[in-house]
């Protein structure tokens, strides 16, 4: 399982639009995982400034992480697979 | 237990699955709503009940798990979680529950919903209200409790609780949540706040102090 993050550019997007599409990426996360492709949406992060948003995902592959997006009709500009770095861990 | 609203989700899936479609779409998403909150696929949501079995909407078996079929949301199932995020958030609602998806419902004028207000001649406002009466707090800890709208006497432990969330406050003067956070907002009740979350906490003899003895006037 990798850490991947979904770029998405979402101008006008509104706070209860980004509520919507957790849901929605929640829902097909349980979806996926009962068919046998264990995915979690981890977090996100929303940067006004720039209207865009970080989305993290544990995922097998990039194609799961493609998947699960077109599923919850959240559009997305870039996947790219991350690495996770945390206090704890330096 | 899994979280109500992703039972209502699953279910809805699962539909679109059993319709060979691709789509998830709104109708898919009112029936996983109902099918989540029903039993012995009777829906009561207070006055109102609604036989799913009659729809031909029963809950069926799980679909064939040998060809899993990828289904995604369709742009009317979107608006729906638009329109539920958006009473959610009206409704001081850190995150959309099962009810704000049925609430948003009540807007709809075409497709399973308009037959379904024809059918047990409900209005919008009809809906609105009996969903107002919902009791999230027992269908949490009942589960799947089919009777939205009953009021139900809150567990004994709740009422040995010192903190105490909006919803189970209440439970606790039997008053509805709105007028709880009414009390919060205007400063007649004191919250405290969770730290770093949106999630609010009631002292216990802060409740108490809203109780004050009556005093019949003299004629």
């Amino acid at each position: 399982m990798g850490c991947y993050v979904v770029i998405r550019h979402l101008p006008g997007i509104k706070p209860e639009d980004l509520m919507g599409a957790g849901l929605r990426a929640k829902s097909c996360a349980a979806e996926m995982t009962e068919e046998g492709t264990p995915i979690q949406w981890l977090r996100s992060f929303f940067i006004p400034e720039t209207e865009q948003t970080h989305c993290y995902f544990e995922a097998p592959s990039t194609d799961a992480v493609t998947e699960i997006n077109k599923r919850a009709n959240i559009p997305f500009s870039e996947i790219h697979e991350a690495q996770e770095l945390a206090p704890d861990d330096v | 237990m899994k979280d109500p609203i992703l039972r209502a989700t699953g279910f809805a899936i699962k539909r679109a699955k059993r319709r060979k479609s691709a789509e998830v779409t709104k109708d898919d998403l009112l029936i996983g709503s109902l099918q989540a909150i029903a039993r012995f696929d009777i829906v009561r949501i207070g006055p109102l009940t609604i036989d799913l079995e009659a729809l031909g909407e029963a809950l069926h078996a799980e679909p064939d798990k040998a060809s899993p079929q990828k289904v995604a949301y369709g742009a009317d199932a979107v608006n729906v979680f638009e329109k539920a995020a958006h009473i959610a958030r009206k409704d001081n609602s850190p995150k959309i529950e099962l009810i704000h998806l049925l609430v948003a419902f009540a807007y709809a004028d075409n497709g399973l919903m308009a037959d379904l207000k024809e059918k047990y001649a409900f209005s919008n406002m009809e809906w609105r209200s009996a969903l107002s009466k919902w009791q999230p707090f027992a269908l949490e800890k009942q589960g799947a409790s089919s009777e939205i709208g009953e009021r139900k006497k809150p567990p004994v432990e709740v009422t040995r609780k010192q903190f105490f969330s909006p919803d189970e406050a209440a439970e606790f003067l039997d008053v509805h949540t709105q007028t709880i956070r009414g009390y919060i907002r205007t400063g007649k009740l004191p919250a405290m706040r969770l730290a770093g979350e949106r999630a609010l906490r009631i002292q216990r003899d802060d409740l108490l102090a809203l109780l004050e003895p009556y005093i019949p006037e003299e004629k």
